[in-house]
């Protein structure tokens, strides 16, 4: 099960895993925004930066010991929500005749470079799925959370999230005995097909626990705010680790635009 | 008397729990307590005991203080009103049918803490409460362990102690061997048998009751029918049938052995001294 993999790589023993979540949080972060802010034109300075993030990304998933095909086939996931805004972007409808399928006035063609246009996209969205993974393989959720609480991020959100991640594993258990309950008498094979039942029997179980739920915290003195996570032990090692993560990013930013020959913006 | 006041208030005198005409209607009209007459002193041992739907864990939301009551209910000598239910709360550890429930908390170390935190302790008084709570239970080494990856039984341990680390007066389980496997449930049994303060268990597991408690409530219809001795009517087969019940299963295996009278089925919290209390017929004298 992939949110079993996930909860054993990010509870393991690894190199990666000893790091405080700050750091970790920090770095994540730091390259998803490099990779936002990146040109959305397929030139050469855009391609060159992802790709030494891809790199740089492949070196720290094998220095913490997270299988990189594993890694890889896993970031696959975003290929379906993604591939819709790349196909857009690849596609261009002109009104008028030109080169491509005719649809009455209208003409659908390729845009120009929207090939390459349409595959930064997937990759940006590849990569950054990616750095995501790592954090996620390498970090407990509860970790993840304080480092956020220290980052000053809302209380309300950090605390549904806590709640989710907590019934989100009870949820699934529900869910895939519904499935199965479903398959054992008969009943669809493809989760779509009974979706909508099944959806709904979840929805109407959630509401009772989270009923009872109300309930546990109130008999316990609930008094609106829920803990977040654990305490935190930044090293010197960890400030050792920042300033070596700051200064690959700094190199990736820099090398594309030399190597291309840009201007590096 | 200002709901602070009524908040700082701690038990008063009288007995651990007693329900006069305590009723309930659930907000769709089911009656979910008809009418409820019951005492149970401080430190006694109990055990509610009915059919699905006969009101049980209904009356232990009441002793829980989930509910103000409707009727008569005072939670160690305190009226179960509106502006009591938080000190009643603070003194009743209550435990859900499915732990699940209980441990809202991603960790099991931070959920245990969760309660005497809010209860204004100090850490070090709160880190004394989840490590004596844990360690009582036997799963210290659950400590930092994702409470989504526990089994049934450490689960139910783990809930247990999020109840015991608030040093509650009274202990109200609601089905607590539900999913318990063998070893668990041994754990459970030598923790209640450890048990000092009052204990009720609500469970239609007779033979958990059978070696835990000393004194039985039946409810049946919303209603407490029957309440007495547990060693009785735990034997009691026809009073036990009549309310959908089912005898534990030693008591069957010793009266299908011809054990008859149930006063003399002994108690499994005796020691054992050997099989002469069986009603076994004397062997006929030898002939010469």
């Amino acid at each position: 099960m992939h949110r079993e993999w996930i909860d054993r790589s990010a509870h393991g023993d690894g190199a990666l895993q000893r790091w405080d979540p700050r750091l970790k949080v920090g770095i994540s972060l730091a390259t998803l925004l490099i990779i936002a802010l990146g040109s959305r034109d397929p030139d050469a300075v855009s391609v060159l930066r992802l790709g030494g993030i891809a790199l740089v990304l492949s070196a720290v998933a094998g220095y913490g010991g997270i299988p990189w095909k594993s890694l890889l086939l896993r970031s696959l996931v975003v290929l379906p929500f993604v591939g819709f805004v790349a196909a857009a972007r690849a596609i261009q409808i002109v009104h008028g005749s030109a080169g491509g399928l005719h649809l009455g006035e209208w003409t659908v063609g390729l845009a120009p470079d929207g090939i390459e246009a349409a595959l930064l996209i997937i990759g940006r969205a590849w990569v950054s799925v990616g750095v995501t993974l790592v954090l996620v393989l390498t970090t407990p959720l509860p970790a993840i959370l304080s480092a956020l609480d220290r980052c000053h991020v809302p209380r309300g959100f950090l605390e549904t999230c806590s709640l989710v991640y907590r019934y989100l594993w009870v949820l699934l258990d529900e869910g895939g005995r519904l499935l199965l309950a479903r398959r054992l008498r008969g009943g669809p094979v493809a989760p779509w097909r009974s979706g909508g039942a099944m959806l709904a029997t979840l929805f109407v179980r959630s509401l009772d626990r989270g009923h009872r739920i109300e309930v546990a915290l109130r008999l316990r003195g609930y008094q609106g705010t829920l803990p977040i996570g654990r305490d935190l032990n930044w090293t010197r090692s960890d400030s050792a680790r920042l300033l070596i993560a700051a200064g690959v990013l700094v190199a990736v930013w820099l090398a594309a635009g030399l190597v291309s020959g840009g201007t590096g913006t | 008397m200002t709901d602070e006041n009524s908040a700082e208030r701690g038990p008063e005198p009288g007995p651990a729990l007693r329900a006069e005409k305590l009723h309930y209607r659930y907000s769709e009209g089911t009656a979910g307590l008809g009418s409820v007459d019951l005492q149970i002193g401080r430190g006694e041992r109990w055990g509610i005991i009915g059919p699905n739907g006969s009101g049980k864990s209904t009356l232990l939301h009441h002793f829980a203080g989930v509910y103000a009551a409707k009727g008569h209910l005072w939670v160690l000598g305190l009226e179960a009103t509106k502006r009591n239910l938080p000190t009643i709360r603070r003194q009743v550890g209550f435990l859900f049918q499915d732990p699940d429930d209980q441990l809202f908390l991603p960790t099991v170390g931070a959920d245990v803490a969760f309660g005497p935190r809010n209860a204004g302790l100090g850490e070090a008084e709160v880190e004394a409460r989840v490590a004596g709570a844990l360690a009582r239970l036997e799963v210290s080494h659950l400590r930092d362990r994702p409470t989504h990856r526990l089994s049934g039984g450490e689960k139910q341990g783990a809930a247990i102690a999020t109840v015991l680390a608030l040093d509650p007066e009274i202990l109200v389980l609601d089905e607590p061997t539900n999913d318990l496997d063998a070893g668990a449930r041994r754990r459970l049994e030598r923790f209640l048998g450890g048990w000092s303060k009052t204990l009720v268990i609500a469970t239609h597991d007779l033979e958990l009751l059978l070696g835990t408690v000393d004194r039985i409530a039946v409810l049946d219809g919303g209603s407490c029918v029957v309440e007495g001795n547990s060693s009785e009517l735990l034997r009691d087969f026809e009073l036990l049938e009549k309310h959908g019940l089912e005898e534990p299963p030693t008591v069957r295996i010793l009266r299908e052995a011809g054990v008859t009278d149930p006063r003399r089925i002994p108690d499994p919290r005796e020691p054992a001294d050997g099989a002469a209390q069986l009603d076994t017929p004397a062997p006929p004298p030898m002939a010469d």
